[in-house]
């Protein structure tokens, strides 16, 4: 393919456990609680059903934007350890066909 | 309009702990972006070098530009229930202010900000004294009860842009959009897309849309208004053909006619569903608006009624002008729409009794009065996107295109369309990325390729919209 394989698997797990840790960490800084109880403190007010609504959509996506980051990191983690504990030209060919990070 | 308990009991301190949540979320959103960006992708960029690196590089940055975006929407909601808060702090304080007056002057506050007393005999001097108390305070009540209710239909305004933007994940889109008015041509399209919930259009063609712009500025009523009557009134007919030129409603328009010619004289009319004496009784009050009709029979004016759709929506302005004469009971937009189905004395005292406020109504005027409430959102969308250069509207639509699969197709469905308004599009995006397939781990013993079992994705042509 014309493109020398050359990965530093340490770093690169690394970076995948930062990645898993920011992302749950946020998770509980994310669930948008007080913005909740606000809408349903206010019966009569347009603006208490607007952000009922705001706070479920932005909750589900940021959750599912959390779930793929973390599915990412756990990819990237798995990817890069396959070159520690496999034979490297053999990882060399398996992570330039994965498909998996290539969705983007 | 919101009502004196809405407002009394409305917490400042809610919002605002609302408005730190907010703040905290985008906190959050900025630190993962920046974990995406400048460890993984980074570290990626020199880790890692092949293209199934550069993959990973190019999805965590994109991770980084999303997460971005959130933390830009979550700052502006945070900014929005900031704002709220500080309007309800301010308006309160008024209301608290008048209604202790209101107390300490044994004057009485309805919901809609009305203030009465029970009558006592006293001097003409102080009959005097006790009006002017009760007009200054209903006018300061009547007016903190309008600037919150315009604080809380801005606030949802936002709230609904905002919640629209869960489907943009374009940094610069989000940008633009945050730092405009609130009312650019992408604003309006995201909260149409968030939609007016259940109900349906207004079933007309541009024609009658036109028809009622025009019948607004003759009469002066309002074209919102004389827009609920259409949506309020509509025959069944449009419903299936609201362009008013199919076999059904030629079957429903002979069948109205033939029925007030037999059965039911009093049957109601055309696409504003107006009786015959109705429209007799408008077209005497202003006969030199309807010059031509004063002459006709009644089996005549009601062919015409139902003929001329146009024409009965300028009759329809022209009743609720008449409704206006007497202003008991119908000093609102609200209240012209209630007694536009029923002008009764028992309506126009419970209007003036309660004015705005729909919670106190009763059987079928209750339910046409939260209609009312209902239609408030979407009519106020749909004007304003008919309000947008079309030009506007089409870059609009061509961003929502952007973000949408090119095998779905955006439709804003807004309440009403005039004529040349686009409001739908085919989506152009790519479709949704894979879920992550993660490659079998290989072991030494097998060192086994792994096929991919998910196909990447690959595009078609585009589809071509239908010619117009």
């Amino acid at each position: 393919m014309g493109y020398e394989t050359r990965i530093d698997a340490a770093s690169v797990i690394r970076a995948a456990s930062d990645a898993h840790v920011a992302t749950e960490n946020s998770r509980q800084g994310m669930l948008l609680k007080d913005a909740s109880a606000a809408g349903a403190g206010h019966p009569g007010w347009k603006a208490s059903t607007a952000s009922s609504a705001c706070v479920t959509a932005w909750r589900e996506r940021l959750h599912r934007e959390a779930d793929e980051v973390e599915a990412a990191a756990k990819a990237l983690a798995s990817s890069a350890n396959s070159y520690v504990t496999t034979d490297r030209a053999v990882a060399g060919s398996l992570t330039e066909d994965a498909t998996w990070l290539k969705g983007v | 309009m919101l009502t004196v308990d809405a407002l009394n009991r409305a917490d400042a301190q809610l919002w605002r702990h609302a408005g730190d949540d907010a703040a905290n979320t985008a906190k959050h959103c900025e630190h993962v972006a920046s974990v995406a960006r400048d460890e993984v992708a980074r570290t990626l960029g020199s880790a890692w070098s092949s293209p199934a690196g550069d993959s990973a590089r190019a999805r965590f940055a994109r991770h980084a530009e999303t997460y971005e975006a959130a933390a830009m929407a979550m700052r502006a909601i945070a900014r929005t229930y900031d704002g709220l808060a500080k309007a309800i702090e301010t308006s309160r304080l008024t209301l608290h202010s008048a209604l202790d007056y209101a107390s300490r002057n044994q004057l009485k506050v309805n919901q809609d900000g009305s203030v009465y007393t029970d009558p006592v005999a006293q001097t003409p001097e102080a009959a005097a004294a006790l009006q002017d108390a009760i007009k200054q305070t209903e006018e300061m009540i009547t007016s903190v009860l309008q600037a919150a209710t315009a604080a809380d239909s801005a606030a949802a305004d936002e709230l609904r842009t905002l919640a629209g933007l869960v489907n943009v994940e374009d940094p610069k889109a989000v940008r633009d959009l945050l730092s405009g008015d609130g009312n650019s041509a992408l604003a309006v399209a995201l909260r149409l897309q968030g939609g007016a919930s259940g109900l349906h259009g207004i079933n007309v063609s541009p024609a009658q849309i036109e028809a009622a712009r025009k019948a607004s500025a003759e009469t002066g009523m309002s074209f919102d208004l004389i827009l609920a009557i259409m949506w309020q009134e509509q025959q069944w007919y449009q419903n299936y053909e609201p362009n008013l030129d199919g076999p059904l409603t030629a079957a429903g328009r002979r069948a109205n006619w033939a029925g007030e010619e037999t059965f039911k004289p009093d049957k109601s009319l055309g696409i504003t569903h107006m009786k015959l004496a109705t429209a007799r009784g408008v077209i005497q009050d202003f006969p030199g608006s309807f010059p031509s009709l004063g002459g006709l029979s009644d089996s005549q004016l009601a062919k015409y009624i139902e003929e001329n759709p146009n024409e009965d929506v300028r009759l329809s302005a022209y009743y609720m002008k008449q409704l206006q004469k007497n202003p008991h009971g119908a000093t609102s937009d609200k209240q012209l729409f209630m007694l536009y189905a029923a002008d009764t004395e028992q309506v126009r005292d419970s209007n003036a009794k309660y004015g705005d406020d729909s919670s106190q109504r009763g059987a079928a005027i209750k339910s046409r009065a939260d209609n009312w409430d209902q239609l408030q959102q979407g009519l106020r969308d749909a004007d304003a996107w008919n309000g947008l250069p079309e030009s506007e509207r089409r870059k609009a639509l061509d961003t929502l295109a952007a973000q949408t699969p090119y095998d779905r197709k955006v439709d804003l469905n807004p309440l009403y369309s005039g004529a040349d308004v686009s409001s739908s599009t085919y989506g152009t995006g790519p479709l949704p990325p894979n879920r992550a397939q993660f490659p079998p781990t290989p072991t030494p013993e097998s060192p086994v390729k792994p096929a991919p079992t998910v196909p990447a994705p690959s595009p078609g042509p585009q589809p071509t919209p239908p010619a117009k």
